[in-house]
């Protein structure tokens, strides 16, 4: 259906691009008709006709000028002694002869000549008029051999308005008169010829058609002509004995294609007119019967003058054409000219498929298929030429094609490119609900970690005999109802957060979905991948090298994301030499290792004195890499207020130094690197979206070593080559033993780690073999004691410190991990001196995290401020906490001291 | 000066009986009273130009005889155009111009001298500066008839059709009665292509003189091609009784065809052969057309071919009546044979070709006699008329003539024995004698 409309929409625009440009487009279509008739190979023309041609000898005997009409006279009596079946002459009789040339006796003569041979046609010029007179013709004036026809009926054809260039004398006696109009098209080549020109009632027709008529014994009642489809000879008597009708095919103007053979008469049978001159004077009868018996004579006047284009050549005279026309005809050979509307048709046909070939097989094979397409309709067009002769239309069908295919690729890029936006959208919005979602559950796991110990302390209130121990049982029912609901809160949330994060992961999976990459193209990037000294046979890494290079010539930003040691600043290098940038400077900055305060300075510059210590003028990063390409790593990390900055920058291009007070101009590219999910910060607020989506020009995803195991063994030999060349020790390897020991590495930090490791085993060996001994390979295991903070600490942080997952991951009840959280939190709570962001910070170690251990720990504490709130003094709040907080790990109680009195200090 | 009005009048009128001459000359390329045009027609033969000269001359003959009479303008004037005519007289036209032109040097407003100059050079094919002399003469005397004939001719010879067709007509408003003026206006109009005025100019020639028989023939086509066949036919008839073989030419096409006149064969044929006779090849053309048809028996045309056998022996029967002596058994067989046994063997040879040209057999059989062995004191062997009519309708592919010729070249009679040219005549031959002389030539060493 879409394709459909990409066909109908570009049919449209083709054909009103036909409206607009019809000349130049007919020019083109009607082209390559011309090369198919220049190239074919010329067919004889039929052997039933003969012309004869006045060349430069005849002119020399005769005169180059008119003739004596006598001896044309002279000419048609023998022709037609000699079993000539028509002669026809185009030569001027529309001038009395004057004394000199024979006077009127040698026109009588032609006259009695023409008369007496019976098989005369003469061509007389029709002078053209706007309008059809619809009078009937005067008697006289028009030739027994014109069929009479309807004038309403055939009101489209030319219509002629006086007749010139032949001699009533001549005409009476004629056999045939035909009229030699013949119009070029617009770009002036003469490709058709009108069959008959209106004169009055009387239908005149073409001096190579009045020939066939005479030749085929056609009388003008037989004559059926119907415009825009044919005209049709009743009953025509072939020279092989055989009756039939001859229809020739005429557009509604009456005009029909010429299909000409070879360029001038040279595929004719021909003869010079002294030839026949001289076998008449010697009375060669047997000769001349040989020559012409049975045939068309055509007498051809010399070529000089005005010339005429068509399609073969250029240096053709209207006669010439004529001839073409009358083998044409008596051949059978009519070419027909499909119609505007069936050009339409194919257009919409073929730019109908060729979309949908585009929009369901895409890329190269799209293509591949649509050139197929139209090479398909190409050879169809010259089958039908060359056996059916029928011209089929080119430009139109051909064009739209094209079109179609540019249109239908650039639509889909159009829809992937506006679909990955609203992919982007869905995705923030899912983040956004993640985190919301996130938060619930925090709040809502410490209100069931709040209710338990409450519900624990009520019990153990209950047990004491106290006298209240049924109210106590009643307070203890209420929390056991609260902490049931809010369980089942919890448990709904977190089934939330699955589905949540299942669509999020769905969408992940949507947006970086990569085409599969042929083996040849594997090859092929590879081997580009090695120059640029990415070492891998990876297809994942392959497709991201593959998307590098297509968009590296654009000036669109790149963000890299990946590991740590994935090698993002590799990639973006081949970004920067891969560009039209590459002889201009790369400049590579790590946003985490710049100081907060001279983050200004160093990417912008400042003059001499803006501060203490600018002694001279200096150029920031983004001068240095004027035309270049900066490379902006660890992004994540950059605090929020530098982030507006470089949005600015980043949009208008502009920036001032520190101090300057004029700006300065920056072309840029910018290519940015980060292990952090900024959709989530942006979600999470802490990278803006503006920024984001600026950086996120195209977005390449770096996979960690671990997920490409097959490019370890590569990485590995590589690199031990190469420090091994760095020291001058050749012939180094790495035992199979050693190569096993670094598969089954986890490699946290990617090839970073595992160059690092290599470099140093290479510095370290003896041998010449690496073995897995050399590699000093720290032993993979759990932390010693898994109850010490650092392991639970670990833990929390590698499942995002959900408390669930946690106690799964280290087999503890949830309880358990939530008081070890508890305790860790008041003692960063105390460590950090009250501050709560640092202390989540600490605690969390990923700005990504912050957020949630944040919420965490003011729950934590205002838990515990609730608590207190029962106590006079902190002694006994100290008391009172240590049943209440009786879980907690003992090294942590005394950072709960500290912070009670800290809160009774403070009260 | 009256002498010198007659040499003028005289003069003009030799350019019209050159178109006379013209008309009624054997040769078959349309002459006319114009001298040769330098672009489009060749020079006029020889025989032409002495007829022309001839007629000049006598013209000249006439004005000296009258000359006694007159009173000179001037005694040197008349005495150099007195030496110009005498110079005309030997054909020396370079010489008579001039003396003409000393003429005029001493007396510039003379008539007759420039009138003669512009003449003399006209003759010689000077029409430019024949134009200018006399544009002068009309600028001296605008009443001369003659002199604005003498223009519009010259004009013609230079295709100035509007300009020749002003002279003329302001002639004949000076002298409706001048023949001539009608005749070349006819001429003009025509070529102008206006058939109508044509045809005009041509009856007003006849009103004054009705026994003009070219202008009779000029008309007889005009109306021809206005499609008029019946009119044309009746002036062409005009024109082929007083001896013009081009009409008679083209009234037997109009007999042949039954245009503008009943369809008869031989009424054609006759007329044909008075045109042949007098050397109209078309005419020739038309009898051996008829002659093919007869005998090689086309089969598209036997009905034609039977018309034609009809029409020619109808023509031997009319020749049989121009000897109404000889016995009538004997006409039907030949006039000719009929001659020879009398002895007229001198008279019959004429006849016998005319009844052999119109396939008569006998007539064919004593000409291959009399050609091998002459008449005893009458005729010698070999006779070149009889070898011209045997060749002639050899080429026309007749078989026996063919075979007769081919006889002649192998056996060498009155012309050198060629037996390659004898074989090549022979060749294709269906007659017997031709196939059994065609094995004795291939046998022959």
């Amino acid at each position: 259906m879409y394709a459909a409309l990409i066909g109908l929409l570009t049919t449209v625009i083709m054909l009103a691009g036909w409206f607009w440009a019809s000349n130049s487009l007919t020019a083109l279509e009607w082209s390559m008709y011309d090369a198919w008739t220049r190239l074919k190979r010329p067919a004889r023309a039929s052997p039933w006709i003969v012309v004869i041609n006045r060349d430069a000898a005849t002119d020399a005997r005769f005169g180059a000028g008119a003739w004596d009409h006598a001896v044309l006279a002279r000419f048609i009596t023998a022709l037609g002694r000699a079993g000539a079946a028509v002669i026809g002459l185009e030569f001027p009789l529309g001038e009395p002869s004057p004394p000199t040339r024979g006077g009127i006796a040698s026109d009588a003569m032609l006259s009695e000549a023409t008369k007496s041979s019976g098989r005369v046609v003469y061509p007389v010029r029709v002078n053209l008029s706007e309008v059809a007179p619809p009078q009937q013709a005067a008697p006289g004036t028009v030739h027994p051999s014109w069929p009479i026809v309807k004038t309403d009926q055939l009101r489209s054809f030319r219509q002629a308005e006086t007749l010139t260039g032949l001699l009533p004398a001549f005409a009476y006696q004629a056999k045939g008169v035909g009229h030699t109009l013949v119009l070029a098209d617009e770009d002036g080549v003469v490709r058709r010829a009108p069959l008959y020109v209106m004169f009055n009632d009387r239908a005149i027709p073409a001096f190579g058609l009045a020939l066939t008529a005479t030749f085929l014994q056609v009388a003008p009642e037989q004559v059926s002509i119907n415009p825009g489809g044919a005209v049709k000879f009743q009953e025509a008597r072939f020279p092989d004995g055989r009756t039939a009708p001859l229809i020739t095919p005429i557009d509604t103007r009456g005009e029909t294609l010429i299909n000409y053979t070879g360029e001038g008469t040279a595929a004719f049978t021909s003869f010079s007119f002294l030839e026949i001159w001289n076998a008449l004077e010697e009375k060669e009868m047997e000769k001349l019967r040989e020559w012409v018996g049975g045939k068309v004579v055509l007498l051809l006047p010399t070529t000089q003058g005005p010339t005429i284009r068509t399609p073969v050549g250029r240096h053709v005279s209207a006669a010439i054409i004529q001839a073409h026309l009358l083998n044409t005809l008596l051949s059978g050979n009519s070419v027909k000219q499909a119609s505007p509307i069936s050009g339409v048709f194919g257009a919409l046909l073929l730019t109908t498929v060729a979309a949908w070939l585009i929009l369901s097989l895409g890329g190269w094979k799209g293509f591949a298929s649509t050139a197929v397409l139209a090479a398909s309709y190409l050879a169809i067009v010259l089958f039908t030429l060359s056996f059916g002769g029928w011209i089929l239309p080119v430009v139109m069908p051909l064009g739209a094609l094209t079109l179609a295919t540019a249109g239908a690729t650039v639509s889909l890029h159009l829809t992937a490119s506006y679909r990955m936006r609203l992919m982007e959208g869905a995705m923030l919005r899912v983040q956004q609900e993640l985190v919301a979602v996130r938060e619930a559950l925090v709040c809502q796991e410490s209100n069931t970690e709040g209710l338990e110990e409450d519900l624990e302390e009520a019990r153990a209130a209950a047990a004491r005999p106290t006298g209240k121990e049924q109210e106590l049982l009643q307070a203890a029912d209420i929390l056991r109802e609260q902490l049931t609901t809010a369980r089942t809160q919890e448990t709904a949330t977190r089934h939330r957060l699955q589905e949540l994060e299942h669509e999020l992961q769905s969408l992940r999976a949507v947006t970086s979905e990569t085409h599969r990459l042929g083996d040849a193209e594997q090859e092929r990037l590879r081997l580009e991948c090695d120059a640029l000294g990415i070492i891998t046979r990876d297809p994942q890494v392959l497709a991201v090298f593959r998307d590098i290079k297509k968009g590296a010539r654009s000036s669109l930003s790149v963000l890299i994301m990946g590991e740590p040691g994935t090698g993002k600043e590799l990639f973006a290098r081949a970004v920067h030499r891969l560009s039209p940038r590459a002889s201009q400077p790369f400049i590579a900055i790590n946003m985490a290792a710049i100081s907060p305060e001279l983050f200004e300075s160093e990417l912008f510059g400042h003059v001499r004195g803006s501060f203490t210590g600018a002694m001279g003028d200096r150029k920031g990063y983004f001068e240095l890499a004027h035309q270049g390409t900066i490379f902006m790593d660890e992004i994540g990390d950059l605090r929020l207020e530098h982030q507006g900055k470089l949005l600015r920058v980043l949009q208008e291009k502009t920036f001032y130094r520190v101090g300057a007070t004029k700006p300065t101009m920056i072309d840029v590219r910018v290519v940015a690197a980060t292990n952090k999910d900024l959709q989530r910060g942006v979600s999470e607020g802490w990278f803006r979206e503006d920024l984001y989506f600026r950086l996120n020009g195209m977005a390449l995803r770096l996979p960690p070593l671990r997920e490409r195991r097959q490019d370890l063994a590569l990485l590995a030999e590589r690199f031990v080559l190469d420090a091994a060349a760095r020291i001058g020790r050749n012939g180094l390897t790495l035992s199979e033993e050693a190569l096993a020991a670094l598969q089954a590495q986890p490699w946290k930090g990617n090839v970073r780690e595992l160059y690092h490791c290599l470099e140093q085993a290479v510095a370290l060996v003896e041998g010449n073999l690496l073995t897995k001994h050399d590699l000093r390979l720290a032993p993979w295991s759990p932390p010693p004691d898994p109850n010490s903070d650092e392991a639970v600490l670990d833990c929390l942080r590698q499942q995002e410190f959900d408390m669930q997952a946690t106690a799964r991951a280290l087999s503890w009840d949830r309880s358990t991990v939530t008081q070890h959280l508890k305790g860790m939190g008041f003692r960063a709570l105390v460590e950090s001196g009250g501050d709560q962001a640092k202390a989540a910070l600490t605690l969390a170690g990923d700005p990504a995290l912050v957020r949630t251990v944040e919420l965490k720990l003011l729950e934590y504490y205002e838990h515990l401020v609730k608590t207190l709130q029962e106590f006079g003094t902190p002694e006994e709040a100290i008391a009172a906490c240590r049943k209440r907080f009786k879980n907690l790990p003992d090294r942590h109680y005394r950072f709960v001291e500290v912070l009670i009195r800290k809160h009774f200090d403070r009260s | 000066m009256k002498a010198l009005v007659v040499l003028l009048s005289v003069l003009s009128m030799t350019a019209l009986s050159l178109e006379n001459v013209s008309a009624v000359s054997p040769d078959d390329t349309e002459k006319t009273s114009l001298p040769p045009d330098q672009t489009a027609a060749p020079a006029p033969p020889p025989s032409q130009q002495g007829q022309a000269r001839a007629e000049l001359r006598e013209a000249v003959r006439a004005l000296t005889k009258q000359r006694d009479g007159a009173h000179p303008h001037s005694h040197s004037a008349e005495a150099y155009l007195e030496v110009a005519l005498a110079l005309i007289e030997t054909d020396n036209l370079p010489g008579a111009i001039a003396q003409l032109r000393e003429a005029l040097r001493l007396q510039p407003d003379s008539i007759p001298a420039r009138s003669g100059l512009g003449l003399a050079l006209y003759h010689m094919g000077d029409v430019d500066s024949a134009i200018e002399e006399y544009r002068v003469v009309l600028e001296l005397q605008p009443n001369l008839a003659q002199a604005h004939i003498n223009l519009a001719m010259a004009l013609m010879a230079k295709h100035d059709w509007a300009a020749a067709r002003t002279e003329l007509q302001s002639a004949l408003r000076l002298q409706p009665d001048l023949v001539e003026g009608h005749y070349n206006l006819g001429v003009v109009q025509y070529t102008m292509g206006n058939l109508s005025g044509a045809i005009e100019a041509y009856r007003q020639a006849l009103r004054l003189k009705p026994d003009f028989a070219d202008a009779h023939y000029n008309l007889g086509l005009m109306l021809k091609l206005a499609n008029q066949p019946a009119d044309a036919v009746q002036e062409l008839l005009a024109a082929a009784r007083a001896g013009l073989p081009k009409a008679q030419y083209f009234l037997g096409a109009a007999y042949a065809s039954g245009n503008g006149v009943e369809r008869n064969l031989a009424v054609a044929i006759t007329w044909w052969f008075r045109a042949a006779e007098q050397g109209m090849s078309q005419a020739r053309e038309s009898l051996a057309q008829q002659r093919q048809l007869a005998l090689l028996k086309t089969k598209q045309s036997p009905v034609e071919a039977r018309a034609a056998v009809e029409a020619f022996k109808d023509f031997r029967a009319q020749i049989a009546k121009e000897f109404p002596d000889l016995n009538a058994n004997v006409a039907e067989e030949s006039v000719g044979v009929s001659l020879v046994r009398q002895g007229r063997s001198q008279e019959a040879v004429p006849v016998l070709i005319r009844e052999a040209y119109a396939l008569s057999e006998p007539a064919q059989a004593e000409l291959e006699t009399l050609y091998e062995n002459g008449a005893d004191g009458q005729l010698k062997p070999y006779d070149a008329r009889i070898l011209t009519y045997f060749k002639t309708t050899a080429t026309e592919g007749l078989p026996r003539p063919r075979t007769v010729l081919a006889l002649i070249y192998a056996k060498g009679l009155g012309v050198p024995q060629d037996l390659t040219k004898a074989g090549s005549l022979l060749k294709g031959n269906p007659n017997e004698d031709a196939q059994r002389l065609l094995k004795e030539i291939s046998a022959a060493p």
